[in-house]
């Protein structure tokens, strides 16, 4: 049965008809008695409300209407999956930059509301003017960044529950065209948005996963550039560029360290491996597998040696028997 | 007779949908609001409600209060010489409802519709019905509270409406649900929550920010006598906040008394972070509806801790307008139980109108993921219903064998919304045997049932065998059977309980007992005299004397503290 028949309705794009029809059919039944009925009505509701929207699909709209200021996904999914090539960055702030893909002015949608959100966009417009700057080689400011973050956030108007969550969405994607002038308020705003925990939620939204995740490898690179940090030196060692071959001496003293980081590193912070020289992680982990690969070859010949004991015992024991029973 | 119930963490209500209205129940002391607690006499009698309220300051070992907090917990408690669990004493709480029902109504009362925070997860729901069937109640339906209150508020509505916002912060949790009525059609949108939040923990702030200022009593702090005198004098605290600033917190503790302002300042600076934790589910539920706060047609408060006005204010400031205060907030749920009890019966006033819910949590099963290099990543959460859907809803996932010749495929069951399954609540557990194949290549339909109720079953299906294997989610802790069951209700059933007729005086002792404690002096001499008074009229056994007596002893302790409050 079309869902169109168990609406009782003919192929419309009049959602309100839809509705309507559905409340009638809806009302002429006991879910409680016919759940399975109900679900069909449901699922024909879903769907007919789908295809209305279908036919037509409504024009995009260049300033986002509330709702879809509320939700960022769709735009952010594309964004996410650009990503991968400015890892680099973590290190080298100024190296390569990415192609100025972005104008600064493309994330900030013009406000629609009028008062006291003005004097919001004006909050808001200093802390981008700090963050999209002519001079992109000139090292940010950082206090004046968390100034004008902890301006922006802490004022009252940002306990209105829509500005709150129509500003966070343009933080992250104002904070995201930043990187990495934005690093210096990134983590201020991951913790006040409580960006941390939604990125182990199963419905995060990408953009904010990936933020969230940024941070977190800021903080580790933090600790690792400490250098009472247990994994300092290997950490350095493996800024380097490589030597010709791993001496004797750097094998058995960094051995452990090195393996351990990199272990860490792959397994919480996979980005972080593009802080570290390529060539020189590519030859320990040459030289690393080789020593797992030694290691499993000695147990294998262990064993063959197992076995042949064992015959040998078994094949005396045989014969002890055989002596004894004659 | 089918009656709805609030059953509460601080407060209980039930109510009866009649004569094309829903009506509250007053109970044996003329009340429609029965505190949920529970007590043991100094007779070894059980006392329900008001009397075993009054004696937890006093008697904090022979008394439970806020047990709906652990339902669904292993947690025993103990009052006096009884063990209880959390299930048994919201039965004998649901029992004194039952029986204020029978009485007032004049007939049996077999079944209920009782309500649960939206927030509940599967094992306070099972466990929540499992006391109502020892109470002797069929519980023909568990009913999200706020939705209960937006049924209460929305029957009288005629026209099609933008959706509302339901504010829903009770004594022990917090829920947000958003709702939109059309053609007499009741639909919830969304609902998020947080199950351990309520004006307990408020009370808690208050008791410690006053605790502060005796340092006398530092050392002590953790005494559970002195933890329920502060918590009693912190009710009292809070409320006088609602209409006056400072307030006084004040109580006696071996003899010595107590006393500091509190002002409303100090309270909301103290109160920030519970404050803070009203936001996500507000947001959430906005989000996952894909409405807009100034769409929304109104707020409506429910909940005894939304009259705090720290609460109101941040309710103002997040939606940017005054909430609406149409309904009242500690009876609407037990009026939308009713109503919904009315639909139950098929009730011809309630022809024009349907409800449909949402599940406000992602329910699936834990998988094993692989990355790009080939690793394996296992308790990743994989979602089969996921948060607002509309219920009763069926769904379907399809998983297949990680590894070769498995023997058996087993799903851990969860609730949640964390990607690692460790985080979320775990349900049960179901394992289904498969044939010898390489890995991949079996397939296991994973089916998902949620009801009305909110209560999950689940269906594995192997379709090479044919191989089928339903489970209603045995809890870790054995779900008892009805033998058990029986058993348990019979156990109930066995206990001496406070004759309900004299539930009044216990009250009224109860109370006078506890303001013994709180008062010294002159004062306390006074009610001495008084609880003396009393207990001479209540051997006289005459109903008239005892009965002004009482009437007198009530007016003489609200001169003396205020008025009762519920």
């Amino acid at each position: 049965m079309s869902n169109w028949a168990i609406l009782g309705l003919e192929p419309t794009g009049d959602t309100t008809a839809i509705r309507r029809a559905y409340a009638r059919k809806l009302k002429a039944m006991d879910v409680d008695a016919d759940p399975k009925g109900f679900m069909a009505l449901r699922s024909a509701l879903d769907l007919a409300v789908r295809q209305a929207s279908e036919p037509e699909p409504q024009p995009i709209e260049l300033t986002p209407g509330p709702a879809a200021a509320l939700d960022s996904s769709p735009a952010t999914d594309e964004i996410a999956e650009f990503w991968p090539s400015t890892a680099g960055e973590l290190v080298s702030p100024v190296a390569e930059r990415r192609p100025p893909a972005s104008e600064p002015a493309v994330p900030f949608p013009p406000a629609r509301t009028p008062k006291p959100v003005d004097d919001h966009e004006a909050r808001f417009d200093r802390l981008a003017a700090l963050l999209f700057v002519d001079d992109e080689t000139a090292p940010p400011d950082r206090c004046a960044l968390q100034e004008a973050l902890r301006a922006l956030l802490d004022h009252p108007d940002m306990e209105a529950i829509d500005l709150s969550a129509r500003t966070e969405a343009r933080l992250a994607e104002a904070i995201f065209h930043a990187v990495p002038r934005s690093d210096a308020i990134l983590p201020l705003v991951v913790e006040r948005f409580g960006w941390a925990p939604e990125s182990r939620a199963i419905h995060a939204r990408p953009l904010i996963v990936h933020l969230a995740r940024r941070a977190d490898d800021l903080a580790v690179l933090d600790q690792l550039s400490e250098p009472l940090h247990r994994w300092h030196a290997a950490f350095r060692l493996l800024q380097r560029p490589p030597p010709r071959r791993i001496g004797l001496r750097a094998w058995l003293g960094d051995a452990p360290q090195v393996a351990q980081l990199l272990a860490d590193i792959r397994a919480h912070n996979p980005d972080l491996i593009s802080a570290l020289d390529t060539r020189h992680v590519a030859l320990w982990d040459a030289r690393l597998g080789a020593r797992a690969e030694q290691v499993a070859k000695r147990s294998t010949s262990i064993s063959w040696y197992g076995y042949l004991i064992g015959g040998w015992i078994a094949l005396y024991a045989a014969h002890l028997t055989m002596s004894l029973s004659r | 007779m089918i009656v709805g119930i609030d059953l509460g963490t601080t407060n209980s209500a039930v109510a009866v949908w009649r004569d094309g209205e829903a009506t509250l129940i007053p109970n044996s002391i003329g009340d429609v609001l029965t505190p949920s607690a529970v007590g043991v006499s100094d007779e070894g009698a059980v006392l329900v409600g008001m009397a075993a309220r009054e004696r937890r300051a006093t008697h904090p070992a022979l008394t439970a209060t806020a047990f709906k907090r652990q339902i669904g917990t292993q947690q025993k408690l103990q009052i006096g010489q009884h063990l209880f669990s959390p299930e048994d004493l919201s039965a004998l709480v649901l029992r004194a409802l039952k029986a204020d029902a029978e009485e007032w109504l004049g007939e049996p009362v077999d079944s209920a519709v009782i309500t649960v925070p939206a927030y509940f997860n599967d094992r306070q729901r099972k466990a929540t019905r499992r006391a109502g069937e020892i109470a002797g109640l069929k519980v023909e339906r568990l009913l999200n509270e706020p939705t209960a209150a937006a049924l209460a508020h929305g029957i009288h509505e005629k026209e099609d409406k933008n959706p509302f916002l339901v504010f829903d912060l009770g004594g022990g949790t917090f829920d947000v649900s958003i709702v939109e009525i059309f053609e007499g059609i009741i639909e919830v949108r969304a609902s998020a929550g947080d199950n351990r939040l309520g004006g307990e923990d408020f009370n808690d702030v208050l008791a410690d920010l006053a605790l502060g200022q005796f340092p006398a009593l530092a050392g002590i702090a953790h005494d559970s006598r002195l933890r329920e005198m502060m918590r009693a004098a912190a009710e009292r605290c809070r409320r006088a906040l609602t209409t006056g600033d400072p307030a006084a917190f004040s109580f006696v503790w071996e003899g010595q008394p107590f006393e500091t302002a509190v002002t409303a300042a100090d309270f909301e600076a103290a109160a920030g972070p519970l404050v803070a934790r009203l936001r996500d589910p507000v947001l959430r539920s906005l989000r996952d509806s894909g409405v807009v706060s100034e769409t929304l047609s109104e707020v409506v408060l429910v909940g005894g801790a939304t009259r705090m006005p720290l609460v109101r204010r941040a309710v103002t400031r997040m939606f940017g307008r005054f909430p609406d205060a149409s309904v009242h907030p500690d009876h609407a749920v037990a009026l939308g139980a009713a109503v919904q009890a009315g639909l139950r019966a098929r009730d011809a006033a309630l022809n024009e109108i349907r409800l449909t819910d949402v599940c406000p949590f992602t329910l699936g099963v834990d998988t094993t993921e692989f990355d790009s290099n080939g690793r394996m990543h296992p308790d990743v959460f994989a979602p089969i219903i996921e948060r607002n859907t509309v219920i009763p809803a069926s769904r379907v996932h399809a998983f297949s064998t990680v590894h070769d010749n498995q023997k058996a495929v087993q799903f851990g069951i969860y609730q949640g919304e964390a990607r690692n399954v460790a985080s979320n609540v775990k349900l049960g557990t179901v394992s289904v045997p498969v044939p010898p194949r390489p890995a991949g290549r079996i397939h296991v339909d994973c089916r998902f049932s949620y009801d009305t109720s909110g209560l999950l079953e689940v269906d594995l299906t192997v379709p090479e065998t044919g191989m089928t294997k339903q489970l209603v989610i045995h809890d870790d802790e054995d779900a008892p059977d009805e033998a058990e069951l029986a058993a348990r209700r019979a156990a109930l059933a066995g206990l001496k309980v406070h004759p309900r007729d004299d539930a009044a005086n216990a009250a009224v002792l109860a109370r006078a007992a506890r303001c013994y404690e709180f008062f010294l002096g002159e004062r306390r001499d006074h009610i001495g005299q008084l609880i003396l008074a009393f207990e001479a009229a209540l051997e006289r056994q005459d109903p008239r004397d005892i009965a002004h007596v009482r009437r007198e002893v009530e007016e003489r302790l609200n001169a003396l503290e205020g008025e009762r409050f519920l």
